[in-house]
């Protein structure tokens, strides 16, 4: 493997140095960036429509109405309804909440995973390192679909379902910028210092090191959540992921493979499509702009 | 700098690597379209005459195997009923005539016979001959025959003692627990498989008499034997003998390229797109008027924008159904004509009676009279289906055409029912009875259910029919909490294991279509893999003994008006005691584009007289 | 360089080992096996026992992979049950369409990609660059399948200008430029999909990449001795900063077979990535087996000859 090394960073150039000034600096740098403020302000709407699904619409999520199915928007239904009568605006909104929550919890398995192995393969090297990263490279070479397509058959589809196999297949990234970080941490004046004073290894990755190689994990969690919106929205799509009657945005997209759904009820599938759409695309400006932010060199 | 130019220059030939590789995809890409076809293009240089052509939409790939013996897959076995024939074909009521032969019924149903007409020509030139016929089903009877039906064959001479004995040899091979170590080596297994066959083949239940003439002596009278051997398709001794391997039959020459005696010659299948046949202008009931018929694989949902095109002239054919609801698309077409004919597949949502609740007979009938059923086959079918009560479908001779409760949608009776029988309504009017007699409510004493059904692609109408389900029961006091599966979880969940009870569904949603033959054998037998109800004297005492005596009884005459009372008799069990709320059958729409003419109408579906289509 | 290689691809073989047992374990968790969900009920428990047998599916689960194993050892990947046919086959068959459409999307994505990222590098911090930053962003925010729905909406059924699905039209028997062309038709909506999201990283690679080239020293000294700007950026600049691009486009090589489940399952392209995904389903245990062997031999293809790009490009790197 080759070694190639990141250049080394200034000492307290991102927040992860903690000091009370740069994050202050990181803040003022994101709030300079307008598209990135436009973005948050559009990923929190979706967050806040997503948590308040449920008192926003006076429509059941589940009841069938077959004497108003694919109605077009009005008639109470902002939206329309989907083919068993059902308030598109109310499914879209609970559909916002699975999404939301499965690109964002299983993002969360995936960090910890990865600091948990990255850190262990970074800081005590050596033949862990050798077979933790044999094991990443595994992962990496599956093929990603397709393997989370044979997990969720294992598994049955469920949204928790959903939610731990995405977590437990997409931590290699994080593991592998952990590492990287640890790597070029490790022989720092400040760890050795800790070391000669006997601080024990655990203490000093989770005091010393972890805190300096948060920046590009954070930044890589903030795009992971988006590109697990879009693994769930796929899997849902291909009909493996979440389940009807509870409603993702990718399985309302299911809906519109269907020929007459695509071409005389747009209500029914170009809402969720443009949600996904929005969502993610506030997430990746966010996620640049935070980059950004932290350290403008990075870009 | 320099060792950057050096790489540009390495760059520079990674670009002509990918301009080598386009051309090696356009290659590989383009190979099997550049390909031209066997027999019509040579006919077409003498006469310029465009060559006539339909094309007909298939929903799925055909696996590719178009073996009809081999393949398991419905889409194969829709281009292979063109390019094979079978000795008797069935007829609207369906009866049996000849096709490709004559029958007799003969030592008191004990022996079929069947004489061969003259003049019936394989694709290669040679004529079919009855050892043809008795290749057809020894292949079926090898002891490594790969696909499914060779226990239909069981009721010949020898033939259930034969297979008996290969099973206990399989069982000494692959013991049930996985624990005891095999007793006898492959080898051993192959051998005294082969030598089982040999002395069952020799035992002469398949005599061939002469090259016209073969007979089928039987162990016993079995009634669907005329669709059995007058139904199976008939392949040439010698291909089937070409197959080495019989176990990776479904590689071989027969099923990639198969040759049979029916109206249309295979040209080619371009994987996942199209299958190319031709007329075979030496059918026997002369050459077909279309020149070549395309199979096109195409997405279900695109179909309507194909047919309006005219890139498909026709959907709905065979297996490749269209979804009732896109009908009226295509009904406002102008170049399109359409009719449609009940078919044998059928829905139900059946229960697990292992479950003391649902061994309540009350509470199934009650559900029967909860489901709105009339109302799914009006709203998701469009009307384009019938409401069903015995477990099979309307067009099938055995389904009972009277005295039958119909089960009419009416909830108060069904609370009514669920009241007298016990089943009261708790606080959150979720009825329950107490059945463990403990005086309070018991989890297990709540008609509080899951229905699972088959998610994601699978049957849209059925899975639309789940939430109307669940809300007609919840209006009646029954809890449904629904379920959707991937398919095979789901099948693996609901198989029913002999001898054991099944925790792992309450209730569930399934559909499937029956042969022409209306037996029932193999659905709720105690043993039986697709029982998944356990139907059994344990779960529903005697009817379940008279149940199984019925469907060996309606075996045992050819007789269609004697069969006929059996099955009444039986389907009047099913419709009291309900191990199934039998939901709908499914009409088949069919869409032709108006250039194609004289398309069969009735039950045997369009393909039946491919031969006789004209296009203008 | 010819050791590294050679020991690279030694350690490759345990990681390959590494995915086959994952892959089958994973495979046979799955509820269910092909025969499963026959659902004829003509089938009885024996016709089913023969059936598995007959497959190799009754053996113990150490001994089918180990047999198959054997088996790959000997170049022989199987028989699908469910496609019925040698997956070897299998996979030759739909290497075609799936390269013919990645191979388009690349060159696509190559003709857009390039000019725009110099240029809105030449302009940096400019509106245009900002503009584009955010339609890259969309570009790659955008899920293939409800991009493939829009598209095919709009262009196939709306304007009826291409196709909507499939690779070729049936029984065309055209002479030899017309049947690339037919397929060039049916595979440019699903490669313009593609495009979509790949262009997106593209453009911001050449992107970042020329800005590097240009803040280098040869760039300024060029401008130092009065060339005329075009020429410095478009002789000197560009030519280095399409270096690095061009090491990335060889590590899509390997890539250009592996295909897309989700754009293959939208456009219905019988490729390796639906093949995948019909194996899938129906519990084709050769299929999901040979189709993840083959493109995990293509990943580690593509790393290797990642790494053996970089030390070419860049001769600080280097490998003993």
């Amino acid at each position: 493997m080759p070694e190639v090394r990141e250049t080394p960073r200034p000492e307290g150039a991102g927040p992860g140095a903690a000091s009370e000034s740069s994050l202050r600096v990181f803040v003022r740098r994101f709030a300079r960036n307008r598209v990135a403020v436009a973005a948050v302000v559009v990923f929190v709407l979706v967050a806040l429509l997503a948590i308040f699904a449920p008192w926003l619409t006076p429509w059941d999520r589940d009841a069938p109405n077959l004497a108003l199915h694919d109605h077009a928007p009005g008639q109470g239904h902002l939206l329309g309804t989907d083919g068993l009568g059902r308030d598109e605006l109310t499914r879209l909104l609970w559909g916002g909440r699975v999404s939301l929550l499965v690109g964002v919890a299983s993002t969360l398995i995936s960090v910890v995973i990865g600091i948990v192995v990255g850190s262990a393969a970074g800081f005590f090297g050596g033949w862990l390192d050798n077979v933790l990263m044999r094991v990443v490279d595994v992962f990496i070479s599956l093929p990603q679909l397709a393997f989370l397509i044979v997990v969720a058959a294992i598994l049955g589809p469920s949204v928790w379902h959903t939610i731990l196999v995405i977590g437990v297949l997409g931590w290699t990234g994080v593991a592998r910028i952990v590492r990287g970080e640890i790597l070029s941490l490790r022989e720092r004046e400040y760890v050795e210092a800790a070391r000669a004073l006997g601080a024990k290894s655990f203490s000093i990755v989770m005091r010393h090191l972890l805190p300096n190689a948060m920046a590009p994990v954070i930044v890589s969690a903030t795009l992971g959540v988006a590109g697990n919106v879009i693994l769930e929205a796929s899997l849902s799509f291909l009909g493996l992921g979440v389940q009807e009657p509870i409603p993702s945005w990718g399985n309302m997209l299911q809906a519109a493979t269907n020929y007459r759904v695509l071409v005389l009820y747009w209500w029914e599938w170009i809402p969720p499509g443009m949600m996904i759409f929005l969502t993610t695309l506030s997430i990746y400006l966010v996620g640049d702009a935070i980059r950004d932010a932290w350290d403008p060199r990075l870009k | 700098m320099v060792g950057l130019r050096r790489g540009g220059r390495r760059g520079a030939v990674l670009v002509v690597l990918l301009a080598v590789l386009l051309l090696a995809s356009a290659c590989g890409g383009g190979a099997t379209t550049g390909q031209a076809p066997s027999g019509s293009e040579a006919g077409s240089e003498a006469a310029p005459a465009q060559p006539t052509q339909v094309t007909i939409a298939q929903t799925t790939a055909p696996s590719g195997d178009f073996n009809p013996l081999v393949s398991t897959s419905a889409y194969d076995s829709d281009v292979s009923s063109l390019i094979f024939d079978s000795l008797l074909r069935y007829k609207p009521d369906l009866s049996f005539e000849p096709n490709m032969a004559d029958y007799a019924i003969e030592d008191n149903g004990l022996t079929l016979t069947f004489t061969i007409h003259d003049g019936i020509k394989f694709h290669d030139g040679n004529p079919l001959t009855a050892n043809d016929v008795a290749a057809t089903f020894y292949f079926i009877m090898d002891p490594n025959y790969p696909g499914p039906a060779q226990s239909n064959l069981a009721t010949l001479k020898g033939a259930q003692d034969y297979l008996d004995k290969l099973g206990e040899l399989r069982a000494k091979l692959h013991p049930a627990d996985s624990e005891t170590p095999p007793s006898i080596t492959q080898e051993q297994f192959d051998e005294q498989a082969k030598q089982l066959f040999d002395q069952w083949k020799q035992g002469g239940a398949i005599e061939v008499v002469d090259d016209k003439t073969i007979k089928f002596h039987f162990d016993s009278v079995y009634a669907p034997a005329l669709q059995t051997f007058g139904g199976t398709a008939i392949l040439e001794a010698s291909q089937l003998a070409s197959i080495t391997d019989v176990a990776n039959a479904a590689t071989a020459q027969a099923s990639t390229h198969p040759i049979g005696t029916g109206p249309y010659k295979f040209v080619q299948y371009v994987t996942g797109q199209y299958t190319e046949l031709e007329a075979n202008p030496d059918y026997f009931r002369g050459k077909p008027k279309v020149d070549r018929i395309i199979f096109k694989v195409v997405n279900q949902d695109a179909m309507v924008g194909l047919m309006q095109s005219g890139d498909v002239d026709a959907v709905g054919v065979g297996s490749s159904q269209i979804n009732p609801e896109d009908q009226p698309l295509f009904d406002q077409m102008s170049n399109v004509y359409s009719w449609e004919v009940p078919q044998f597949g059928y829905q139900f949502m059946f229960f697990n009676l292992d479950d003391p609740r649902l061994q309540d007979k009350t509470v199934r009938q009650a559900m029967a009279y909860a489901i709105d059923r009339q109302g799914i086959v009006d709203q998701l079918l469009q009307g384009h289906g019938q409401v069903i009560n015995a477990p099979w479908a309307p067009p099938q001779w055995a389904y009972p055409k009277s005295g039958i409760n119909e089960y009419p949608y009416d909830p108060d009776k069904a609370k009514q029912m669920l009241d007298q029988a016990g089943w009261k309504p708790d606080a959150d009017g979720v009825r329950w009875k107490d059945l463990n007699g403990n005086g309070k409510e018991d989890a297990n004493e709540k008609l509080s259910f899951t229905l699972k059904y088959p998610g994601g692609t699978s049957n849209p109408v059925r899975q639309k029919s789940a939430p109307l389900i669940q809300a007609n029961l919840q209006a009646v006091g029954i809890q449904i909490q629904l379920q959707a599966e991937d398919f095979n979880q789901y099948i693996s969940e609901i198989t029913h294991v002999p001898g054991k009870k099944n925790t792992s569904f309450d209730m569930g949603l399934l559909g499937w279509s029956l042969t022409v033959d209306p037996d029932l054998t193999g659905l709720f037998g105690e043993s039986d893999p697709y029982n998944f109800t356990d139907w059994s004297h344990a779960t529903v005492g005697d009817d379940y003994d008279r149940s199984i005596q019925l469907i060996q009884e309606g075996l045992q005459t050819f007789d269609q008006n004697e069969r006929q009372q059996i099955y009444q008799e039986l389907g009047k069990i099913f419709n009291e005691d309900l191990p199934y709320v039998f939901l709908y059958s499914q009409t088949n729409i069919t869409d032709f584009n108006k250039r194609v003419q004289n398309v069969n109408q009735d039950i045997r579906g369009a393909l039946f007289n491919a031969y006789e289509w004209t296009v203008q | 360089m010819g050791t590294y290689v050679a020991r690279r691809l030694v350690q490759a073989i345990p990681i390959l080992l590494g995915i086959t047992v994952i892959t089958f374990g994973l495979a046979k968790l799955m509820p269910g096996d092909p025969f499963t969900t026959l659902l004829n009920p003509h089938v009885t428990a024996a016709d089913l026992a023969r059936m598995r047998q007959v497959h190799g599916l009754l053996d113990p689960l150490p001994i089918q992979y180990w047999n198959w194993l054997k088996a790959i050892l000997t170049g022989n990947l199987g028989v699908s049950i469910s496609f019925q046919e040698p997956v070897a086959e299998l996979i030759r068959e739909r290497v075609g369409p799936t390269f013919t459409l990645s191979f388009m999307s690349l060159l696509m994505t190559l003709v857009v990609s390039v000019p725009v990222g110099v240029y809105v590098a030449v302009r940096q911090y400019s509106l245009v660059d900002y503009a584009l930053s955010i339609v890259t962003f969309m570009g790659i925010a955008m899920p293939t399948f409800f991009l493939g729905l829009l598209a095919i909406m709009l262009i196939s059924i709306k304007l009826g200008w291409l196709p909507p699905s499939g690779v070729v039209t049936p029984g065309l028997h055209a002479p030899f430029p017309w049947n690339y062309g037919d397929v060039v038709k049916h595979l440019f909506l699903p490669a313009l999909v593609l495009t979509f999201g790949s262009a997106a990283g593209l453009v911001r690679y050449v992107r970042s990449s020329m800005l590097e080239v240009i803040r280098q020293d040869f760039v300024r000294t060029g401008r130092a001795k009065g060339l005329d700007e075009r020429s410095v950026l478009y002789r000197h600049a560009l030519r280095n900063a399409l270096i690095p691009v061009i090491t990335i486009l060889g590590l899509q090589v390997p890539y250009l077979f592996s295909g897309g489940i989700i754009t293959e399952y939208v456009f219905v392209v019988p490729g390796i990535g639906l093949a995948l995904y019909q194996g899938i389903l129906a519990r084709d245990y050769p299929v999901v087996m040979g189709i993840t062997l083959f493109l995990s031999v293509l990943v580690v293809i593509g790393n290797l000859l990642a790494d053996v790009l970089y030390a070419l490009v860049d001769p600080r790197i280097r490998y003993d």
